[in-house]
């Protein structure tokens, strides 16, 4: 990690620029070309987790950071790429055309995601924002004979550049009031002058555009009519790698430039409301859904709620459970979402009645996909409850109480929903009798995902004293 | 009269807030990426104008930017417009409504 050459987003820029110029020239299959994307991303896994955050701080005159909330970011995103390439390698024979493109675009969309855990200036934020974004609405659109991608296509277009709009306004409010736009000038500004309006209506602004990114209550309306027209692969580096991107720029910008006692007392009660809100629709609006994809959407924008509780709860403490609890959601979101598309590869998958009797006709899907259900309601052995715990734990020392109580009913509505799913796997009659066929590979990737659930859930020491010494303590 | 600072201010919250108006009302989605666009220009002009009588530069770098990445967006969203016009025939935001609960 010695200069920009290093980085790991340079490494996969120019890797997916290169697969690009080989689909091109020599026409690859495929399968070859999904082979390679992972061996990339392994490669990268290691090359990240080897290096040493300490080693050089900060890069491109301080527009970059590489310290150890950044690489924990980009190994989250490494990981989150890699079971979504896996998931695109189910669901193959679905893609009509640029079978090869859409890993490729999977991987600028993942570089821009690790650029956006760096970053400490407005104007790189925005440019790997919209790295990501554009990449999406590509992706989103992918089958574009089918009305429904592209529906959802245009109505994340419409709303992406709206929230992107609302924040170049904001980050040019902040410039103007702050003279830079580099985080540690605009912290230092804020220190130095007395709170203007101009900076809380810029500070407001990016925040509206990063709540469309996350997805919180009243920014959510795109989300259930996205998730459920976009490829399943999409939905689910959505669910999990785009609003990761956004809470880990919530992250820089509330606990870096903005941290301040003063500024604190405005975007505090502001993120408590919304968080409780989003909470309680996301949970208690995925009740009715019936098309599986619509259902985990609001149960993002609920995972959302929680997630700016976390931030909330302004100590150190509020940090770490949310990077906890960003982890457990990553694994037990996946796992559903790989269960879902080794499923797909036979047939319909979105419609929760295609799910009846799955325990009976494939039980290597069953088993993994009740697991990450039940994790994702936050039920005791598995790694969802310790998610869900920490979030509680910080939400009481720091004493938001109402926030709390939120938080309890609608964790209580979540599990209506998700066992639901359950309970249509394992106790109704499937409605016929044909075997579904899961290959090896993905028997083991399913099984890895499963041992996970449990074992962090059980023995979790290791994931906690990660997280506690990215913030030394 | 003196033309400052807050009344390119004013200018550009008038271009911004047309625009959203315009996303939210108008039925036709080529004037939406239109209005899109206006939404923005109006975030340029903002910066520009701050940039001008700041005396910091980082504003017009900024511009430089969100002009080639709003290029690159409406690009994507031109091609959507077309794949859109193939199936339907028409490019309204009434026909898009397969997507709900």
């Amino acid at each position: 990690m010695i200069s920009i050459f290093g980085t790991p987003e340079f490494i996969l820029t120019v890797a997916a620029t290169l697969l690009l110029l080989w689909e091109a020239a020599l026409n690859p299959s495929p399968r070859l070309l999904g082979r390679v994307t992972l061996a990339i991303l392994i490669g990268l896994f290691v090359y990240v987790f080897e290096s040493d955050p300490t080693a050089n701080k900060a890069l491109w005159s301080g527009l970059y950071v590489w310290d150890a909330e950044a690489k924990f970011f980009k190994l989250f995103f490494i990981v989150t790429s890699i079971l979504v390439v896996w998931s695109i390698r189910l669901l193959e024979s679905k893609i009509e055309v640029g079978k090869s493109e859409f890993y490729i675009i999977t991987l600028f969309a993942a570089s821009g995601m690790m650029l956006l855990s760096s970053v400490q200036d407005l104007i790189l934020l925005f440019v790997a924002l919209e790295l990501v974004t554009v990449s999406f609405y590509v992706l989103v659109a992918y089958h574009r004979s089918q009305t429904a991608s592209l529906e959802a296509g245009v109505k994340y277009l419409v709303m992406g550049a709206v929230s992107s709009a609302f924040l170049i306004m904001g980050s040019a409010y902040l410039f103007g009031a702050c003279g830079s736009t580099h985080f540690d000038s605009i912290g230092l500004a804020l220190r130095s002058l007395e709170m203007r309006p101009e900076i809380l209506l810029g500070l407001a602004l990016v925040l509206v555009g990063l709540f469309f990114k996350v997805s919180v209550v009243p920014f959510h309306v795109w989300a259930p009519d996205v998730y459920q027209g976009a490829p399943l692969p999409v939905t689910a580096f959505l669910a999990v790698g785009s609003k990761a991107a956004g809470i880990v720029l919530l992250l820089r910008l509330l606990t870096g430039p903005f941290a301040g006692e003063e500024v604190a007392s405005y975007w505090i009660p502001a993120l408590a409301t919304l968080g409780m809100a989003s909470m309680i629709l996301g949970n208690f609006a995925a009740i009715p859904q019936r098309n599986l994809k619509r259902m985990l959407a609001y149960s993002g924008i609920g995972h959302a709620g929680f997630l700016l509780a976390g931030i909330v709860s302004n100590f150190i403490q509020g940090q770490a459970a949310v990077l906890i609890y960003l982890c457990t959601y990553l694994i037990s979101a996946m796992t559903v979402f790989i269960a879902m598309s080794a499923l797909g590869k036979s047939g319909e998958s979105d419609h929760v009645s295609n799910y009846a009797g799955l325990s009976k006709k494939a039980p290597w899907i069953a088993v993994p996909m009740a697991l990450g259900m039940v994790s994702l309601a936050g039920i005791p052995p598995c790694i969802g409850f310790m998610g869900k715990f920490t979030i509680f734990i910080a939400i009481w020392q720091s004493e938001h109480y109402a926030l709390f109580a939120a938080g309890v009913i609608s964790a209580v509505a979540g599990l209506y929903y998700y066992l639901g799913v359950v309970r249509t796997m394992y106790w109704t009659n499937p409605a016929d009798k044909d075997p579904v066929i899961v290959s090896f590979q993905t028997k083991i990737v399913l099984g890895l995902l499963s041992a996970s659930i449990l074992l962090i859930g059980f023995w979790s020491k290791p994931l906690f004293s990660i997280v506690n010494s990215i913030y030394g303590f | 009269m003196d033309i400052g600072l807050q009344h390119y201010l004013v200018a550009s919250g008038a271009l911004f807030s047309l625009g959203l108006f315009g996303i939210i009302f108008r039925r036709n989605l080529i004037v939406v990426f239109m209005c899109l666009e206006l939404m923005l220009n109006a975030a340029n002009l903002t910066l520009v104008a701050f940039s001008r009588f700041t005396q910091h530069m980082d504003g017009q770098i900024f511009v430089f930017f969100t002009i080639t990445v709003a290029a690159a967006e409406v690009a994507v969203g031109l091609a959507l417009v077309v794949a859109i016009f193939r199936i339907k025939g028409n490019g309204k935001t009434e026909s898009l409504k397969e997507l709900k609960f």
